[in-house]
């Protein structure tokens, strides 16, 4: 391998790291930013940004470190396919846990205000089961 | 009509096809991994939904400092590791070795800062059970997913860092050539490890420093 060779590489080697540095930059700003405004008081907002900034961030490494920009269509549907059946296991849940105050939930629909959410120590149990003391 | 590759394994009929099959079982595994810890995550969220203040009082005290650390720590090594893809895909053996190096180092580097953390979590009586620090009582619920969560994490990471090991020692004992359809795979793996923490940051270290 001639020097001249040698130094074309190296050229084109540089060339590479600089997209995947970018996003490895905005990755360490979108850290520094989500850790600094969680110390904000900015009430139930901290938690939109909070997860906001997350998903942000696992959406770059989606795309670009595994490649879903350039991938083809087999493999951004089966990467979609998780978050597709995880969004089911979510609608699910708290289509329970947001609606029915057997859950102990604090934001049910029906039953509120008999119940507190704290100081509440103990797991809900569904009083078909039993002992609610 | 196959072609002949030194990294074409049976049954695949070419390289590309063979690139593919890498790509999309692993993305088949994240799918399967995405349920499994996502399963962690629902139970994390209704907890929350049933005792916020609890959750609030339990995550002021896990540790920010080693919580963004190792954060850095691993958004770095998917850098070097998305690097090291990059320059298998050009040939550019030597520069894969070092960023496969770089991401084994930077994996282990993780796995001490967290075990600095286990220990401080340890020494603040942060493990649940009868000598839990923590009031009301189901602060413990919180730590208890803490400990599951990291837990599995690091295991997830350590054989991540396995894996990327014995790549790096095959492609620099020769043993592996730098076409081989491996790195791909291996990567996905590497960022799926680093998304998952991604995720877990916000739920573990950031609630209630408000």
């Amino acid at each position: 391998m001639s020097a001249r060779r040698n130094s074309e590489d190296h050229v084109s080697a540089l060339r590479l790291w600089l997209k995947p540095s970018i996003i490895w930059l905005a990755l360490l700003l979108l850290l520094g930013l989500t850790v600094g405004s969680a110390y904000v008081p900015l009430g139930a907002f901290n938690g939109v940004i909070n997860y906001s900034i997350a998903a942000a961030k696992a959406a770059l490494v989606l795309v670009f470190f595994m490649h879903l920009d350039r991938s083809r269509a087999l493999l951004r549907l089966t990467a979609f396919t998780g978050l597709f059946w995880l969004s089911f296991m979510f609608s699910l849940a708290f289509g329970d846990y947001l609606t029915r105050s057997w859950n102990g939930s604090p934001t049910a629909l029906h039953g509120a205000a008999e119940q507190s959410a704290y100081p509440q120590t103990r797991l809900p149990l569904d009083p078909r089961f039993g002992r609610r003391d | 009509m196959s072609e002949t590759s030194p990294v074409l394994r049976e049954p695949w009929p070419s390289v590309a096809r063979q690139r593919m099959a890498v790509s999309f079982g692993m993305w088949v595994f994240i799918a399967s991994e995405v349920l499994f810890f996502g399963g962690l995550f629902l139970a994390y969220a209704v907890y929350r939904l049933l005792d916020a203040e609890a959750f609030r009082i339990a995550a002021r005290e896990t540790d920010v400092f080693y919580g963004t650390t190792n954060t850095a720590i691993l958004l770095t090594s998917s850098l070097t590791m998305a690097m090291a893809v990059h320059g298998a895909e050009r040939g550019f053996r030597r520069m894969t070795i070092r960023c496969l190096e770089a991401t084994i180092v930077l994996g282990l580097v993780f796995i001490v800062v967290k075990g600095l953390e286990y220990h401080d979590d340890l020494a603040k009586g942060l493990w649940p059970g009868p000598d839990f620090a923590l009031h009301p009582a189901a602060t413990q619920l919180f730590w208890a997913f803490y400990w599951i969560a990291t837990g599995l994490h690091a295991v997830h990471l350590s054989i991540g860092i396995g894996i990327v090991s014995v790549i790096t020692i095959r492609l620099a004992r020769g043993t592996l050539p730098i076409q081989a359809t491996a790195f791909e795979g291996v990567a996905l793996y590497w960022h799926l490890v680093d998304t998952i923490w991604i995720i877990l940051l916000p739920m573990l270290y950031l609630v209630g420093r408000a």
